[in-house]
Parts: C-alpha cells; structure tokens; sequence
C-alpha cells in the first residue's frame, strides 16, 4: 500500500509549479475555509429552499444528519489517529516540502486517516440518502477538497480513503440509529414548525 | 497572525445574509426578503456572498499569507459557523419584519389558504408569522 501511496503522490506533486492556473486552484480548494463554508453554506441554503413541506422535512431532516455526523466523524477520525499509522508525505519525502509551502502548508494534525475527507463526506453521505441530484452539489467539492491535499503533499491517497469511508460509514451510521430518537426530533421538528423555521 | 475568530464570524455571518436573501428570493419566502423587488434582491445577496468572501480571502493576498499557517481548528470552524449563521438567520428575520412594519404596503393576510411553519413567510414577515403561529391552537 505505502508504494502505491508514494508513486500516486510523487506523481501527483511532479505537477506542482507546472501550471500557475492550477496551482492557483489547488490554493483555493486545499484552503482551510473555502470549501468547507461552501459547503454549509449550501446547507444553510438546502434548509429553506425546497417549496412543499413534506419534501422540506426530509432535506431538514438530511441536514441534522449531516450536522450529526460531521460531528461524529471527527470524533471517529481522532480515536484513529492515535494508531499513528505514519508520517504525512511532506515528513516522509522532504524533497515534497517545497510543495507543499507553495500550495497549503506544513500541517501537524494526524495523516490517517483524512479528517478532511471525512467531513466533507459524512455531509455529502448524509444528502445522498435524501436526494443523489443534491447531493452531487456537495459530491464535487467533497471529491476536490482532499484531492488539492493530496496534490500539496499533504495526505496519502489511502489516508484521504480511509478518511472518505469513516465519513460515509458515519453518514448511513447515523442515519440508521435516528429512529431511536424520533420522539425527540419530532419534537424539535414540532417546535421549529412553531416558530416558522421548518 | 492567523485568521481570527471575529474576522471568520463576521464573514460566515455577512455570507450567510446573502445566502438567506437569495434562498428567499428563489423559494418565494417573501416574509425574509430586504427588497421585494427582485433586481434588488439579486444583486443585494450576490454582492453579500461574494463581498464577504473578497474581504475573507482575496484583501491583502491574505490566501496566500495568513491562511497559508494554522488557524481555526476544524471544530471550532463548526461552532463559529453554527453560531454566526444563526445570528445572520436572527438579523434577517428581524430586519426584514421591521422593514415590513415600515412599509406601507401591507401584505394581505386574507389568503384562503392559511399555511403553516416556514411556509407562512410567503404571504407574511417573521414578527407576523410567529404572531399568528402562537395565536393558533392547531398543532
């Protein structure tokens, strides 16, 4: 695996200082805000725009999923990232470093698995259950966040794997215990309809 | 210096107005609307979102200075997120029922129809809405 991880990333990181337009737009997708603001901001938006109430339950619903599991898969992605698995490529290939400080910078979090990946698809997971075409509104910053990661030498192609899985596994996870709490989310749901918010 | 927590508060909380202002234009929930014309509305909500992310990211190459060093943890991220686009949602409702308080073109409460939850912002402000929400004895 650790060859075919450096192989996919040395590859991937002859590219960096090629193409300026690229790298430009590795920038601004590995940025720590960018995407994922994109990302809550089209929630946010998701939370108000479906027109017919029974249809909005379901995407409000979709959205304390995804608020759920994000949550949830941090906490799955820092019991992992003890396991110390290894090193990021910038630590294991000092030759990347140069890349990486030109595309994000040298991070200290844990590598494996990807927190990255897994919060930007517990989120997109969490959508796909309730609708695919939205879904793929936040599939694609989902898939380009983690891959500007990888071109800045900052994660492994399996670390960002790892990381994609924890994030869907957690998705399908928490939206298949949320019956257990029906009666409290019909509730807050009852309430929010109340105050004209759902 | 790194990207701080009232400069990310105050862009969460500028971007999220817009995307509220433009949700509102596009599922009709004229009740959140600052303007009801839309070639107001528009303009006003994409000036909101991209400003804010001009200020954010582009003032004083700050992509590629400041936000090149670690700044907010992932979750305090969420929890400035969570808190700023609630602020932005308690200004838009409050904002656009006063505005409504000041306009004189009243809306008409006389629909057949009487919607309920979120769907009652079509016909009506939040300060109305909400009015009327607690006056009815209909779950």
């Amino acid at each position: 695996m650790q060859i075919v991880d450096d192989k996919i990333i040395l590859w991937i990181n002859s590219l960096v200082g090629k193409f300026s337009v690229l790298d430009r737009i590795m920038i601004w997708l590995a940025n720590d805000y960018f995407i994922p603001v994109v990302m809550a901001l089209i929630l946010l938006g998701l939370w108000f725009f479906v027109s017919d109430a029974t249809q909005r339950e379901g995407y409000q619903r979709a959205i304390v999923v995804a608020a759920i599991s994000i949550g949830s898969a941090c906490g799955f992605i820092l019991a992992f990232s003890h396991l110390n698995w290894h090193q990021h490529p910038f630590q294991e290939h000092p030759e990347l470093m140069a890349a990486t400080n030109n595309i994000f910078y040298p991070i200290h979090d844990p590598t494996f698995p990807s927190n990255t990946s897994a919060v930007t698809f517990a989120a997109t997971a969490s959508i796909w259950q309730k609708s695919r075409r939205v879904a793929v509104l936040l599939l694609i910053p989902a898939i380009l966040m983690p891959l500007a990661k990888l071109y800045a030498a900052v994660y492994y192609p399996s670390d960002i794997v790892a990381g994609a899985a924890i994030g869907i596994f957690t998705a399908y996870f928490i939206k298949w215990i949320m019956p257990i709490f029906e009666p409290i989310v019909s509730r807050v749901f009852w309430l929010l309809r109340k105050l004209c918010l759902a | 210096m790194v990207a701080t927590r009232p400069e990310y508060f105050a862009f969460v909380f500028v971007a999220s107005v817009g995307v509220l202002q433009l949700t509102a234009i596009l599922a009709g929930l004229k009740g959140l609307l600052f303007f009801r014309r839309p070639a107001l509305a528009y303009p006003f909500s994409i000036l909101a979102i991209a400003g804010a992310s001009y200020w954010f990211f582009v003032r004083s190459d700050r992509i590629d200075t400041i936000m090149r060093r670690v700044g907010l943890e992932g979750s305090q991220q969420f929890y400035y997120f969570c808190v700023s686009a609630f602020a932005a949602l308690i200004f838009t409702l409050v904002v656009s029922s006063l505005i409504d308080v000041f306009r004189r073109q009243t809306q008409s409460n006389n629909c057949g129809e009487k919607r309920q939850g979120l769907n009652s912002l079509r016909e009506m402000s939040y300060f109305k809405a909400i009015k009327r929400s607690f006056r009815s004895k209909e779950d």
